[in-house]
C-alpha cells in the first residue's frame, strides 16, 4: 500500500462519511422541529425541494466515490461501490415515493452496508488477509444487529 | 427476580447511553486502517486498537447524548435514557468523562507516537462535531475529518 493509495482511500472514507451524515439530514428534515444547519447549508423546514436537494447531494457524493475509485484503477472497488450507489439510489427513490418513513431503511444502508462494502473493496484491492476482513465485516454486522435487537427489539436504530 | 430485572434494565439504559450498537462504526475504520499496513488484525496491537476504539466511541457518543438531550427531547426520543430520565445528566457526564479519559490514557501508553497524534486529532474533531452538530453547517466535515483521523490512527499504529 503506497502513500498515494492511502491518501485516495482516506478520501473515499471521508466522502462516505459525508454521505452518511447527509442521509441523517433526511431523517431530521421530517422531524417535528427541524434544526439542522448542516452540510451545504440545509437550514430548516420540511419542504419537498429541500428533501430532493439533500438526496441529490448524497448522490453527487456517491458519484464522487465512484470516480475516485475509477481514478484509482481498482476495478473491483468500482464494481463494489457501484453496488453501494445502487442501494443508495434505491433508498432515495423509496423516500421520494413515500414508501418508507426513511428511518427503517436508511441507517442499515448508509452505515453498515457502506462500511461492509468498503471493507470488501479493501480486501480485494489491498494485500489484507481474507480472515481479518471477514472478521471485521461479520463481527460488525453481528455486533450491530445483535445489540440493536437486544436494546431496541428491532433493527431500525443503528445511528 | 425483581432485582435482576432492575439491574438488567439499568445495564440496558447505560448500553443505550453509550450507543454500544454502533461501536463497529469506529472499530471497522480503525482496524481496516491497521490491516492495510500490517495485512492482518490478529496481533497485540489489534487488541489495543479494539479496546481504545471501543472506549473512545462509547465515551464520545455519551458526550453526544448529553449535549443533544434537549434537542432529542423535542424530537420525542423517549427511548433515549437521558430523555426518559432513566439516567441522570450528572451520571452520564461521569460516564462520558471516565470513558474518554481512559481511552486517551490507554492510547498514550500503547500507541506509537504518530498513531497517538492521529488519535488526538480524531478526539478533537469528534468533540468538535458533538459540540456543533446541531448548530454549524460544518459539522459534517468534522465527522468526515474524524473518520480519516481514525483510519490514519490504525494505519500508523501498524507502520
Amino acid at each position: 500500500m503506497t502513500a498515494l493509495d492511502m491518501a485516495i482511500l482516506s478520501g473515499v472514507v471521508a466522502l462516505v462519511m459525508l454521505i452518511m451524515t447527509i442521509q441523517g439530514d433526511l431523517k431530521d428534515i421530517e422531524s417535528p422541529e427541524p434544526n439542522i444547519p448542516r452540510f451545504f447549508g440545509v437550514e430548516s423546514g420540511s419542504h419537498p425541494s429541500l428533501k430532493f436537494i439533500t438526496m441529490m447531494k448524497s448522490l453527487i457524493l456517491a458519484k464522487g466515490v465512484l470516480l475516485v475509485s475509477l481514478a484509482w484503477g481498482r476495478w473491483a472497488s468500482v464494481i463494489v461501490l457501484s453496488g453501494a450507489s445502487i442501494l443508495l439510489l434505491e433508498y432515495n427513490m423509496r423516500v421520494i415515493d413515500g414508501v418508507s418513513d426513511n428511518t427503517e431503511v436508511s441507517t442499515p444502508i448508509t452505515k453498515y452496508t457502506a462500511l461492509t462494502l468498503i471493507s470488501i473493496c479493501i480486501s480485494i484491492s489491498a494485500h489484507v488477509d481474507a480472515i481479518s476482513i471477514a472478521a471485521v465485516v461479520v463481527g460488525s454486522l453481528v455486533w450491530g444487529l445483535g445489540f440493536q435487537k437486544l436494546l431496541y427489539g428491532d433493527h431500525t436504530r443503528f445511528a | 427476580m425483581g432485582e435482576v430485572d432492575c439491574s438488567s434494565s439499568m445495564i440496558r439504559d447505560y448500553l443505550r447511553l453509550v450507543r454500544i450498537q454502533s461501536v463497529p462504526l469506529t472499530l471497522s475504520i480503525m482496524l481496516v486502517g491497521y490491516a492495510m499496513s500490517t495485512g492482518t488484525i490478529f496481533t497485540v496491537d489489534g487488541v489495543y486498537l479494539f479496546v481504545v476504539g471501543t472506549l473512545s466511541h462509547t465515551g464520545f457518543y455519551s458526550m453526544n447524548e448529553v449535549l443533544d438531550r434537549e434537542w432529542d427531547a423535542k424530537q420525542g426520543e423517549e427511548m433515549k435514557p437521558l430523555v426518559s430520565g432513566d439516567i441522570e445528566v450528572g451520571r452520564a457526564m461521569a460516564v462520558f468523562a471516565s470513558l474518554t479519559i481512559s481511552s486517551i490514557l490507554l492510547a498514550g501508553l500503547v500507541f506509537e507516537l504518530s498513531a497517538f497524534a492521529a488519535f488526538t486529532i480524531a478526539c478533537v474533531l469528534g468533540a468538535e462535531y458533538n459540540i456543533k452538530s446541531k448548530k454549524s453547517s460544518l459539522s459534517a466535515l468534522y465527522l468526515s475529518g474524524w473518520s480519516v483521523a481514525i483510519l490514519m490512527t490504525g494505519y500508523l499504529q501498524g507502520v
